[in-house]
């Protein structure tokens, strides 16, 4: 049988502490038996005790006899002293001295006062001894020793000792058979938790845990399940994102490699040939370089390298001056570029070249995919925030395609690519730009209808005080 | 939690209860069935509070499910 350490664990804590109570209450229990054995003994002796005086007052011949008489009867022996030691009358028949009479104690009796101690003899008996004063005319004449066996009493403190002990050993087993149970119990989850972190140590990353606990342990079980899940998707985009790389360098590479290799052949026929070939290559080149510094780009911010220059900005300017740069593309397809930017818009803080960037990115891409129509650019404040919204009415994304338009190489279909060229990476990088200026971003889309990114950008409460006061 | 692990732990409980048993009946006379009777009282002792404990933890299962 495999004992798993964490139950043992669990196990000897709860019977350490179970002996601890157990060895308390036991003590306690035998300490109450001795007592309450004593305390009766004291109370028949006191009795007895009375009746001895009573009868020794009578100083009578017939006294004696029935004191040895009712002493015999209630298995108690009588030693009847005067105050100097010399026994008057006793009940037992042998002629032995009485260690346990002693001046002090009978010094104590005749000044009126009752004694009483537990003697032991030779053999080891213990006797509880009560002496009581004879007292006549107010006077103490004699004085009286009742000594009452305790071999009875111990014998009986004995027999429920041993009891108690063996009501322990049942109390112990028990107890160890619950905790066996308990223990198994309440580790399983954790043996369970261990063997799929340790199948998921080994690669296996679809091992998921099955805990319906809603407790702390059913709440480390999900985070389980989601660092797996993360673990798996983070692993997932990496195969993907070499494979991607690899078909994007591969692509205009290829057209390098075979215009170049035409070029070197001489195989062109004319000037204008050879013309058009060197400009698909540089047009490639262009792209590649793009490709690299996008992704450096990417990988830059990825790692958390990418500085910003917080400062104040005034987004109308960065709004106009961007739309001033994609004039012109836009003027070439005839898309007609309008602005809504609200009267009071307040500052933001935020870097201005990749504010710049992140809406360069928006209206490239919308210029890129609208043929015919309008691109709108809106900046209203709403509830402390800043939205800027870019629309067009270009061709659209399908819904199932919006949760991964912000994923490194997507792309809507492959073959957008060839005819609008583009990296894939654009998106993505906008996205990381927002984030990173403590924005968001929120795409909506219908085909065929166009396509709207919202951007927003909290205003900042340091500034929105130094604009009030100003 | 398999079988064997609940038979372990059963006998553990037994053993424990005839213990205590034997010790209660110390002073009686030692009969079958005066036997029986305190195990029994004994076991129930220890059995109603179990049953007790599941019926509250199912109760409070159900509940919150």
């Amino acid at each position: 049988m495999r004992i798993s350490r964490i139950g043992l664990k669990l196990a000897a804590a709860f019977m350490i502490l179970f002996i601890i109570l157990l060895m308390t209450l036991g003590m306690a229990i035998d300490q109450l038996f001795s007592h309450f054995y004593y305390a009766q003994m004291k109370e028949d002796s006191q009795e007895l005790a009375s009746h001895f005086v009573s009868m020794a007052k009578n100083k009578e011949a017939t006294s004696t006899t029935m004191i040895q008489n009712f002493a015999e009867f209630s298995s108690v022996k009588i030693v009847w002293v005067t105050e100097n030691g010399q026994v008057i009358s006793r009940s037992d028949k042998s002629k032995g001295q009485h260690p346990f009479i002693n001046q002090k104690d009978l010094n104590h009796m005749f000044s009126g006062q009752s004694i009483d101690f537990i003697y032991k003899d030779t053999s080891g008996h213990r006797y509880y001894v009560l002496g009581k004063p004879v007292v006549k005319n107010q006077k103490s004449q004699s004085a009286l020793y009742i000594v009452s066996s305790m071999n009875k009493i111990d014998d009986s403190i004995r027999t429920v000792r041993k009891l108690l002990l063996l009501s322990a050993l049942g109390a112990f087993l028990v107890a160890l058979g619950m905790t066996f149970i308990m223990s198994k119990v309440l580790s399983h989850p954790l043996l369970k938790m261990q063997k799929v972190t340790d199948r998921m140590a080994k690669g296996d990353w679809n091992a998921r845990l099955n805990i319906r606990q809603k407790d702390e342990m059913g709440m480390l079980g999900q985070s389980i399940n989601n660092l797996a899940q993360s673990l798996q998707r983070y692993r997932d985009t990496r195969q993907e994102f070499f494979a991607n790389i690899s078909h994007e360098l591969r692509t205009p590479i290829t057209y390098l490699e075979g215009y170049s290799q035409v070029l070197t052949d001489n195989l062109v026929e004319n000037e204008s040939e050879k013309k058009k070939y060197l400009t698909i290559i540089h047009q490639e080149a262009i792209r590649l370089q793009k490709l690299v510094d996008d992704l450096f780009e990417l990988s830059k911010m990825e790692e958390g390298k990418t500085e910003l220059t917080i400062e104040r900005l005034d987004m109308k300017d960065i709004i106009l001056n961007t739309l001033s740069k994609v004039k012109l593309k836009a003027e070439q397809k005839k898309i007609n570029l309008k602005t809504e930017i609200h009267q009071d818009i307040p500052f933001i803080l935020g870097d201005s070249y990749r504010m710049e960037q992140i809406l360069l990115n928006l209206l490239e891409n919308a210029i890129k995919y609208t043929d015919q129509g309008e691109i709108i650019v809106q900046l209203v404040s709403e509830n402390s925030s800043l939205v800027l919204s870019v629309s067009d009415t270009g061709q659209g994304i399908p819904e199932e395609e919006l949760p991964y338009i912000f994923d490194r190489f997507y792309r809507i279909e492959k073959s957008r690519s060839r005819d609008y060229g583009g990296t894939g990476l654009g998106l993505s990088i906008v996205k990381k730009l927002v984030d990173l200026q403590g924005g968001s971003i929120h795409v909506e889309s219908k085909l065929d209808v166009g396509t709207t990114f919202t951007l927003t950008f909290p205003q900042h409460e340091e500034l929105e005080s130094l604009e009030s006061s100003s | 939690m398999k079988i064997r692990h609940f038979l372990v732990a059963s006998l553990l409980i037994g053993m424990g209860l005839t213990c205590m048993t034997y010790s209660a009946n110390s002073f009686e006379r030692e009969t079958i069935m005066t036997f029986g009777k305190t195990f029994f009282q004994i076991g129930m002792m220890v059995i109603c509070p179990v049953v007790l404990l599941i019926c509250l933890y199912l109760m409070f299962y159900y509940k919150n499910k």
